[in-house]
C-alpha cells in the first residue's frame, strides 16, 4: 500500500517525573529529545531491527507508522554501513526492543490489518526463527 | 456468526492432515461457515493470549511496577496511561476489509488510522530521570539480563541513585522482568504471536484460500476492477493514503467487499485459519501449557498490583 511515513510524532515521553534527590553529577539537565527513524534507537523509542539479536540496522519509532513500505534502515554516525541499510523495513524485521513506557501493537498488515502482536515496554527479543520480517506496520496505541 | 463454535470443532477434528514433521501439507477443512464480517471473531491461539480487559490490566501492573522502581531510585514517577482509542477486538481487520459498512462509509480506510490519538508531551525528563527509567543510552541489549533470577542475581548497572543500582535497562526494562519474564522458564511473550504469524503464512498460501482469492478477482473483474488479490487491491488500484476514503476508493471498496461476501471469503479464511491454528497448537502442546499457566500466574500477579 501507498501511504505517508507516520501518523503522528511525538516531541517528548508523556511523563511526569520529579526528581527527590540522589542525582549524579551531569545528569541534573534534561535529557535530549529523541529522534524518530534517524537509525538511533533512544529512550522512549520502538525498535525494529534489520537482523536477529538486536543486529544490523534499526528503525526506530516514537510513534506510529501505517506503511513500512514507505521506510528504509539508515546506517548511523556510530554503525555506518550496518546490515539492512537502504533496505525497505517492510517484511524485513528480526528483532525488536521496545524501550518505550508504553506497550507497542505491531501488524502483519498495513493500516492495522493482518494478525496483532502485543510487545510491553521493556521487551527485547526475536521474531520468530522460522517466521519472522513479517511486519507491515506499527502503532503504540489500540 | 452462529457458526464459529461449529467451525471449531469440525475443523479442530480436521487438522490432523498434517505430515507430522512441522506441517507442510495442507490440513483438511471438513466444514466452512459462511461469514461477512471478522468483528469479533476469534480463533484458537487467542485463548492463550490476554484479553483486551486483561491487556489493560496488564499495562496498569506493570506501570506500578515501574513506579515502585523509580521510587526506590528516588524518583517520583506517573506512569503514562496506555491509549485505547479502539473498541473493535484484535481480529477486526485480520482479513483486511470485509465489512460492507466500513466500506460504504470509509471506503478502504481503516477507521482506527483516523482516531489516531496524538502522543501529548505533559513533562520532559531530566538525564537523571531518563536514565533511571531507561537506562544507558550505549546499552548493548545483549548485556540485559533476559529474565528476574538472573537480573536480581547481576545487581543491576554502575549507575547508582539514592543509593541503589540502576537496573540494567532502567525501571522499564526491571517492571518487564519482573512481570513478562521472572523465571528462565518463561516463554517468550512473543511466542503465541508467532505461532499465529506461522498459521497466517501458511493459509495465504494455501491452496482453498488462493482459489477464494481467485474467484474473487473474477467478481471483481465483472464489476469492472482488474485485480489479482484483496491484499494488493488499494495499491492495484492505484489509491494513496489521501485517496482511500475518496469517493472512487468506496465505489471500488463497496464492490470489494461484495464480492469477498459471493465467494465467502471471510468464512474460507476464518476455517483454514482455525485448521492450521489447531495444528499448530496440536504440536505446541508443551509450551502451550505453559504459557497458560504462567498467563493465568501473571495475571494474579497484575490483579494484585493494580
Amino acid at each position: 500500500m501507498n501511504g505517508s511515513r507516520t501518523v503522528r510524532r511525538a516531541s517528548a515521553l508523556a511523563v511526569s517525573l520529579v526528581a527527590i534527590g540522589g542525582l549524579a553529577l551531569g545528569t541534573a539537565g534534561p535529557a535530549a529529545a529523541a529522534d524518530q527513524d534517524d537509525g538511533i534507537l533512544e529512550a522512549g523509542e520502538f525498535g525494529l531491527y534489520y537482523n536477529s539479536s538486536r543486529g544490523g540496522c534499526v528503525f526506530d519509532l516514537l510513534a506510529g507508522d501505517n506503511d513500512f513500505t514507505n521506510n528504509d534502515f539508515k546506517d548511523r554516525p556510530t554503525y555506518v554501513n550496518c546490515p539492512g541499510e537502504g533496505q525497505t523495513v517492510n517484511d524485513n524485521t528480526a528483532s525488536y526492543w521496545n524501550r518505550d513506557t508504553t506497550t507497542w501493537y505491531v501488524y502483519t498488515d498495513t493500516f492495522h490489518e493482518g494478525t496483532r502482536g502485543d510487545i510491553p515496554a521493556g521487551h527485547i527479543g526475536d521474531a520468530s526463527s522460522t517466521f519472522k520480517n513479517e511486519i507491515s506496520s506499527s502503532y503504540w496505541y489500540l | 456468526m452462529t457458526a464459529f463454535g461449529a467451525v471449531l470443532a469440525l475443523a479442530g477434528c480436521s487438522a490432523g492432515g498434517s505430515d507430522g514433521s512441522g506441517g507442510s501439507a495442507e490440513p483438511t477443512v471438513t466444514s466452512t461457515p459462511t461469514m461477512l464480517r471478522t468483528a469479533g471473531v476469534s480463533f484458537p491461539l487467542d485463548a492463550y493470549q490476554a484479553t483486551a480487559g486483561q491487556q489493560a490490566m496488564l499495562a496498569r501492573a506493570q506501570g506500578v511496577l515501574t513506579s515502585r522502581c523509580m521510587a526506590r531510585l528516588g524518583f517520583t514517577y506517573q506512569a503514562p496511561e496506555q491509549p485505547v482509542t479502539s473498541a473493535s477486538g484484535s481480529n477486526a481487520r485480520v482479513f483486511g476489509l470485509v465489512d460492507p459498512d466500513t466500506a460504504a462509509r470509509y471506503g478502504y480506510l481503516n477507521p482506527e488510522t483516523a482516531n489516531a490519538p496524538v502522543r501529548a508531551a505533559t513533562g520532559s525528563l531530566t538525564e537523571a530521570e531518563r536514565l533511571a527509567l531507561s537506562g544507558e543510552d550505549d546499552l548493548d541489549p545483549a548485556d540485559a539480563p533476559t529474565n528476574l533470577e538472573e537480573a536480581e542475581r547481576a545487581g543491576g548497572s554502575d549507575v547508582k541513585f539514592n543509593g541503589e543500582r540502576v537496573p540494567v535497562g532502567g525501571c522499564v526494562r526491571e517492571s518487564y522482568l519482573r512481570l513478562y519474564a521472572r523465571k528462565a522458564n518463561e516463554v517468550d511473550i512473543l511466542f503465541v504471536f508467532n505461532l499465529k504469524r506461522e498459521a497466517e503464512s501458511k493459509v495465504r498460501a494455501d491452496s482453498q484460500v488462493r482459489a477464494a482469492d481467485k474467484r474473487w478477482s473474477s467478481c471483481m473483474a465483472k464489476a469492472g476492477y482488474k485485480l489479482t488479490a484483496p491484499a494488493d487491491a488499494v495499491e492495484e488500484l492505484g489509491l494513496t493514503e489521501s485517496d482511500l476514503s475518496g469517493p472512487r476508493a468506496v465505489t471500488a471498496a463497496k464492490a470489494d467487499v461484495a464480492c469477498k461476501q459471493r465467494v465467502n471469503l471471510v468464512g474460507v479464511r476464518y476455517a483454514v485459519t482455525t485448521a492450521y491454528q489447531h495444528r499448530l497448537i496440536e504440536e505446541h502442546t508443551q509450551t502451550l501449557s505453559l504459557v497458560e499457566k504462567q498467563l493465568a500466574s501473571r495475571l494474579l500477579l497484575a490483579a494484585e498490583l493494580t
